[in-house]
């Protein structure tokens, strides 16, 4: 499989510079998780047993002459589901897997391997390759990546087999930083994706900051996303977030996609949220934005009351509710409730219960029901196990039951 | 994934768990023995610092270190020589101090002068009898002096922070992790995604964003409930409805074959000749199709992008039996020149 190799030698680098250089910081998780679910398999409804095995391993800070610090980290999978799956009995992947270093006073980082780049038109763009950054003593900065952009799981679907993009930058403080980015990604030599775009993030209070971006799909000639939003924060327990998004869904396909040539459609959404916490142990939530599909209007309201009952962080109680109306489709009234309570010796339980009701029924229902409970112990500082029981009656599955259970690991303690 | 690709990243697989293996092992042979230090008892005696510490007026990192060396401790203690317990709890298997972890850049050279060699300037409290992880000399006695706001405003945290990604605390002012961050989060990342990292590794990134990831995070991360995780409890009912809602949010993270292969899967496509065809009845009437694929081109791409000749394109083409399939303005952003050099343009303009 096409990236398969450089992750691979990457991993070889990875374990080879852990193993030979003196590492000041390392971290691992491990994450062991079984369940049993029902599947379809031949059109028969078959009970599989998934068993996942997650690995992660961080060194940081290595000490490597030429280099301020020096990092690998491999963050890895493998599953097998038994008897068999609709998706297959073996799975594994490798999430991250890079080397990474810093030199000339932190001022130049490089990343070589399976990572993110965020900022700018790349997004959070996921690929195998190199990206590079030099950041000057006055916040002046260029970063620049290139490799080959990362499948998605369960598809055979291409993103793209090359990729290329630079953002230039100031950031003279925290407060304020403001970014030109451009991103270039090929499909067998045909561009499935060039845009150039700004971004900003400005913040003239402490209370008040502002954030946006602008992307503009070059190989369309028309603006992809205008994402814009003012945040106030008076006081510690209070917050407004406002936030206006214009968006063109259809460029979001790879532009290599015939799809591409039969609209030019918009999204439009502008909404904003509140966040008031009239004590340390309750916190008040309320989203609501009206959506514009094509000039037609719909809404997404929302509501969430969190409480911590005995003045503790030990008992959480959730509440929430939630109205999506679509403009030309289908929405739903959603309630959840939740609830999340742990005991000094260590055990925790935490159960939920999600209703919500369709506004036009799917396969002839309108009402879905769910619910979970989780039993938790903390075996140590570093272990953990835990088992869930999940039912469902949905108008997709009249009932479905799933069962979970999982061990982890974490060292040092907590970190991850 | 395939088979295949299974089989090839396997060996990789294994050697991961091998490392994470010989961390285990690691943390359960060390630690064993710990070293008293009465730090109470030698200020009584009115023992200076550096009488103990004595290299501490050229250590230029913490990393160094200043901790006595044990013929320093014989030179007062001669009579304790022979009595190991008078120092270790457990003198049948002695081990030396164990090194502690270092995230600050510190030079105790340049600050010895400033401190007029008083140490309790800094180090309120000192570890009595046994060393602890909580007695290095809080923030506030570095911000006693040093003027933070102006390194903060900088962004210089590195200036003394080795690595803040350890620490749990969530920012109240900038950067405020307040109500739905997970829907709110992406302004803050796309123009300062450095200043995320100061606190987040990417495998904080990669628990949601990488496409490769084994399971759902609210399947490996069941009793968060207290989080707001996007498909948590029965997504699958309402997920077509919240596909409309943000169509460009799906196919961020979801390809447009995930659709494709779970439909087909389980029956929902007119090929499977089941009664489960999304598409309501007099669909392939290009009067009602049409104004769909217009206004929502993503939801038809999700199933039938499997290549131009095997779709819409047969009747679209030119010369085909449907219209024009561009929508307004097309010849305006694409002209003449653009069918020789797109492969997709010469799929209808032979």
């Amino acid at each position: 499989m096409r990236g398969s190799r450089t992750v691979a030698t990457v991993l070889a680098l990875a374990v080879g510079t852990a193993v030979s250089a003196q590492a000041a910081d390392v971290s691992v998780y491990s994450n062991t998780l079984v369940g049993g679910r029902p599947d379809i398999i031949d059109g028969q409804v078959k009970t599989v047993v998934p068993l996942y095995q997650l690995v992660g391993v961080r060194a940081k800070n290595i000490e490597v002459p030429g280099f301020d610090s020096l990092g690998v980290a491999v963050d890895a999978w493998g599953g097998l589901t038994l008897p068999n799956s609709s998706q297959g009995v073996a799975a594994g992947d490798v999430n991250l897997a890079f080397i990474e270093g810093a030199a000339f006073k932190k001022r130049l980082k490089l990343r070589l391997g399976r990572q993110f780049v965020v900022g700018g038109v790349a997004r959070a763009m996921y690929f195998d390759g190199l990206f590079a950054e030099y950041r000057s003593n006055v916040g002046i900065g260029l970063s620049a990546f290139t490799g080959i952009p990362v499948d998605r799981r369960f598809a055979n679907f291409i993103q793209g087999d090359f990729v290329v993009g630079t953002r230039a930058f100031f950031a003279p403080s925290f407060k304020t930083e403001i970014g030109a980015s451009f991103i270039h990604m090929l499909q067998r030599g045909t561009v499935a994706r060039q845009d150039a775009g700004l971004d900003a993030r400005w913040q003239p209070f402490r209370s008040l900051g502002v954030g946006g971006a602008f992307v503009w799909s070059i190989a369309d000639a028309r603006m992809a996303e205008f994402d814009i939003g003012p945040r106030w924060t008076p006081s510690e327990n209070f917050e407004v977030l406002l936030n206006y998004r214009r968006t063109a869904p259809d460029l979001f396909l790879p532009r290599n996609s015939i799809f591409t040539v039969f609209a030019d459609t918009s999204r439009d959404d502008a909404g904003g949220n509140i966040t008031w916490q009239p004590t340390k142990f309750l916190t008040l939530f309320a989203d609501a934005r009206v959506v514009w599909i094509n000039a037609q209007p719909g809404f997404d309201a929302s509501g969430r009351v969190q409480l911590r009952p005995f003045r503790s962080a030990a008992t959480t109680l959730t509440a929430q509710y939630r109205r999506l109306q679509v403009p030309s489709a289908n929405g739903f009234h959603q309630a959840r409730l939740a609830a999340r309570h742990v005991l000094p010796s260590g055990f925790g339980l935490s159960v939920d219960f999600e209703t919500y009701a369709l506004d036009q029924p799917v396969r002839g229902q309108t009402l879905s029901f769910s619910m979970s409970a989780t039993a938790t112990y903390t075996i140590s500082k570093q272990w953990f196990v835990g088992a869930t029981l999940f039912a469902a009656t949905t108008p997709t599955f009249e009932s479905r039951y799933e069962a979970v259970a999982k061990l982890t690991f974490l060292f040092p303690e907590g970190h991850h | 994934m395939s088979a295949a690709r299974s089989s090839r990243l396997l060996p990789f697989a294994a050697a991961t768990l091998l490392t994470a293996c010989a961390g285990f092992v690691g943390v359960f042979v060390s630690n064993q023995d710990t070293i008293r230090i009465p730090h109470a008892r030698h200020a009584e005696a009115e023992v200076e610092c550096a009488t103990c510490h004595e290299t501490i007026f050229d250590s230029t990192t913490v990393d160094e270190g200043s901790f006595p060396k044990e013929k320093t401790c014989f030179g007062c203690h001669k009579k304790e020589k022979a009595d190991c317990a008078f120092c270790h709890t457990k003198p049948d298997k002695p081990l030396p101090l164990p090194a502690r972890e270092r995230d600050l850049i510190m030079n105790h050279s340049a600050h010895m002068e400033r401190v007029k060699e008083d140490c309790t300037v800094c180090h309120k409290q000192l570890p009595n009898p046994f060393r602890t992880e909580f007695l290095a000399p809080p923030m506030d006695a570095c911000l006693s002096c040093h003027v933070h706001q102006e390194q903060y405003d900088a962004g210089n945290c590195a200036a003394c922070h080795k690595d803040l990604t350890k620490y749990k605390f969530r920012p109240v002012g900038d950067f405020s992790h307040k109500g739905d961050w997970v829907k709110n989060h992406r302004l803050d990342a796309r123009s300062s995604g450095a200043s995320c990292a100061t606190c987040h590794e990417q495998t904080f990134c990669s628990e949601c964003h990488a496409k490769t990831v084994a399971a759902k995070i609210d399947f490996i991360l069941p009793e968060r409930v207290d989080r707001n995780f996007i498909h948590r409890n029965d997504f699958v009912s309402r997920h077509m409805v919240e596909a409309r809602a943000d169509e460009a949010m799906c196919q961020r993270c979801h390809g447009l074959n995930f659709c494709q292969a779970c439909h087909a899967r389980n029956g929902l496509n007119p090929v499977s000749g089941t009664t489960l065809d999304p598409h309501p009845a007099g669909f392939g009437d290009g009067l009602v199709h049409g104004p769909v694929a217009r206004t929502d081109i993503v939801s038809c791409a999700a199933c039938h992008d499997q290549g131009a000749a095997s779709n819409c394109v047969t009747c679209h083409k030119v010369g085909g039996t449907a219209g024009n399939p561009h929508p307004p303005a097309w010849t305006v952003r694409h002209n003449q020149e653009e069918i020789g050099r797109n492969v997709m343009c010469q799929v209808c303009h032979l």
